[in-house]
């Protein structure tokens, strides 16, 4: 199907009513998950996803994919207006952001981070759009190597480049991911494994409690413990005309910066294994590095609120197309996601979009729709969703706790699932603490049986040697990357310690 | 008044945690057959190379954190984790009790008494708002989305849920 006839397919599957309404409520949820800082995007959609088995797929995705956007869109606020990050990708928001709030400009601030998101969505969209067909249509010719090397890339993109944890420490999560994926029935043989002869263990552990645990549970222990500290500052802010017209203009003026943030921004999330946070990052770097006075930064650029979140937002949807072309996810929101596939019977990846071409390009038409509607919604209702900032932590934790609870159950009707979640909230809590990352443990528990039985089926192939992995076309230079990409924080110690030698004589 | 444990005597024991799993599983894996099968790579070799991964990582963090001991700090102030475990013990007692109390008495007593002790709200005020959640959630769930939810050790007697 070419794009133009897909996506009219795909915007008449956004105005069905009972399609379009899933897509607001993810919105208005997204919005109200990303204000609060107690609990981010992924979280939000681990809690969410078992309540999707009772909705129709096409609206299922349409929520999951608008609580993504309405949580991107959600953490500006917080971090603009009250200084705190409400979503890890919002983190940087907090340097230019809030400075520009306390000179009396959050106005400005805020519209500016609306109309940067919004506008790089819309670049990335289009990316979306155009680069899908082709790109399901590459991997049509895939075989188990190829798909192998790219699930490798994955991970080794965040043991290479995770984000400021110690690779040692990722590659246990990877591993642990796996190990936990491979409990139950051997996907060939049918044999029971690593269940220590138990029976509840036979069905293997289910991916959404684990990730309600680790996301859910564990981030609000560890906001727990910032209740032991003072208070926050509050500014307020009321989003005027005059205002959006400003943005309108400030952004006129940096056309270039945005959409160069745009498109860096959807290449990190395509990437597999890195999404929105990095994203905003290199966005923020971007905008200093090619700015005409960089001292600015850190004071109130209002460039370091545009780039940032222009970046941010279509690394979001870039991390979903991979997710559907080639069933790898291209962040961890779109990992929890590509879960949600599976749970309602789909497998992810370039078949996709001959079986389902109403599934993928509802999808893609919602990333039009859903944007906009997030749009409006903070234009309308900044004022409001600050207010969310007030609800007190005392009746948050039950509320979140207990749709936790009630979301682990209701998958299999099983008390077994709502005590991972339980334990794996306690252990996710020190994890956390320690610094283990919990992203790459998520992605690896999901794309661990996919990622077994190509590992298995290249072994077959190559009669038992893992060099056909080298020796094929597109297989072999993705290998080299993986391989560069887990070498890199090895080659980085060295450098610096080299250095540290040159210094010393 | 006893010491808080350092980041670094967590940091060995997590580590250390790590790599008693991983020889666990590696036993497991290999008594599974980790080798060479009539159907190709045996079930247990995935798992082998994985829990391989996972011990030597798990070595090297252990060895990382002795390495660094002097500058560990403290895991968390004593505040902050007494805030912790006030905010996890309600948690595991409404998980344990959820067998017992079904789901939703445990929704409105948990809401209700964790917003009147934890968050010092009156009683008068958030107790109503627990029981009027949970009658909310008995009708959508059993009733609109049929979603069928622990009861109570009381279902059946003279109680609905």
């Amino acid at each position: 199907m070419d794009p133009i006839s897909g996506l009219a397919l795909g915007f008449s599957q956004v105005f069905q009513p009972y399609n379009l309404a899933f897509l607001f409520l993810g919105v208005v949820l997204g919005l109200v998950i990303g204000v609060l800082p107690g609990l981010g995007g992924t979280s939000g959609v681990a809690i969410l996803l078992p309540l999707t088995l009772f909705i129709h797929p096409n609206a299922a995705i349409m929520m999951l994919a608008g609580l993504y956007w309405g949580a991107v869109y959600g953490g500006v606020i917080t971090s603009i207006l009250f200084n705190i990050p409400g979503e890890p990708w919002s983190a940087v928001l907090v340097f230019d952001g809030h400075p520009l709030a306390k000179a009396g400009r959050a106005g400005l601030a805020l519209t500016t981070a609306f109309v940067s998101s919004l506008f790089a969505a819309f670049v990335s969209n289009l990316l979306f759009t155009f680069f899908a067909v082709p790109l399901a249509e590459f991997a049509l010719g895939f075989g188990p190597p190829e798909i192998f090397a790219i699930m490798l890339m994955a991970f080794a993109t965040f043991v290479g480049i995770g984000e400021g944890a110690s690779p040692l420490k990722t590659l246990i999560m990877i591993a642990l991911g796996f190990l936990l994926g491979a409990v139950g029935l051997d996907l060939v043989t049918g044999q029971p494994r690593l269940t220590f002869g138990t029976i509840t263990l036979l069905t293997g552990f289910n991916f959404v409690p684990i990730t309600i645990g680790l996301f859910g549970i564990a981030e609000l222990l560890v906001s727990a413990e910032e209740q032991a500290r003072e208070k926050v500052e509050e500014i307020k802010a009321r989003l005027g005309w005059h205002d959006l017209v400003a943005a309108v203009r400030e952004l006129g003026r940096r056309l270039w910066l945005l959409i160069a943030a745009a498109a860096m921004g959807f290449w990190v999330g395509v990437m597999p294994g890195t999404g929105a946070t990095p994203a905003s990052f290199m966005g923020y770097g971007l905008a200093r590095q090619y700015s005409r006075n960089p001292e600015r930064f850190g004071k109130g650029a209002i460039e370091g609120v545009m780039a940032p979140q222009a970046a941010a937002d279509a690394a979001g949807i870039g991390s979903l197309l991979p997710m559907v072309t080639l069933g790898v996810p291209g962040s961890p929101t779109a990992a929890v996601i590509m879960a949600g596939l599976f749970m309602w019977g789909l497998i992810p990846g370039p078949k996709l979009f001959q079986e389902r071409p109403d599934f993928v390009w509802g999808l893609v038409g919602s990333l039009y729709v859903g944007h906009l509607i997030g749009f409006g919604l903070c234009i309308l209702a900044t004022p409001l969703l600050a207010a969310i900032m007030r609800v007190p932590y005392a009746l948050l934790t039950p509320f979140i706790v207990m749709i936790s609870i009630l979301g682990a159950y209701a998958i299999n009707n099983s008390l077994f699932d709502v005590w991972i979640v339980l334990i794996f909230g306690l252990v996710g809590y020190v994890l956390r603490k320690l610094k283990y990352p919990a992203a790459p443990l998520i992605v690896a528990l999901v794309l661990g049986d996919p990622t077994e039985s190509a590992f298995r089926q290249t072994l077959i192939m190559g009669h038992g040697s893992p060099a056909i992995l080298f020796t094929r076309p597109i297989s072999g230079p993705l290998m080299g990357v993986a391989i560069l990409l887990f070498l890199l924080p090895l080659i980085r110690t060295v450098l610096t310690r080299r250095r540290a030698q040159v210094q010393q004589a | 008044m006893r010491r808080l444990p350092r980041t670094h005597h967590l940091e060995l024991l997590v580590g250390a945690a790590f790599v008693v799993l991983a020889l666990v599983l590696i036993r497991e894996s290999v008594l599974l057959g980790a080798g060479w099968g009539s159907a190709g790579p045996q079930p247990g070799l995935f798992p082998l190379l994985s829990a391989l991964v996972m011990g030597s990582s798990g070595l090297l963090v252990c060895a990382q954190a002795a390495n660094h001991s002097s500058e560990s700090s403290p895991f968390a102030e004593r505040s902050e984790l007494l805030e912790v475990v006030k905010v996890a013990a309600p948690m595991v007692a409404a998980v344990v009790l959820l067998p017992y109390l079904g789901f939703y008495m445990v929704t409105a007593l948990y809401l209700g008494l964790f917003a009147v002790w934890y968050g010092r709200m009156p009683w008068y005020l958030v107790l109503p708002l627990g029981i009027a959640v949970a009658v909310v959630a008995f009708y959508a769930f059993e009733q609109g989305f049929k979603v069928l939810l622990p009861k109570s050790i009381f279902y059946g007697y003279f109680l609905p849920f």
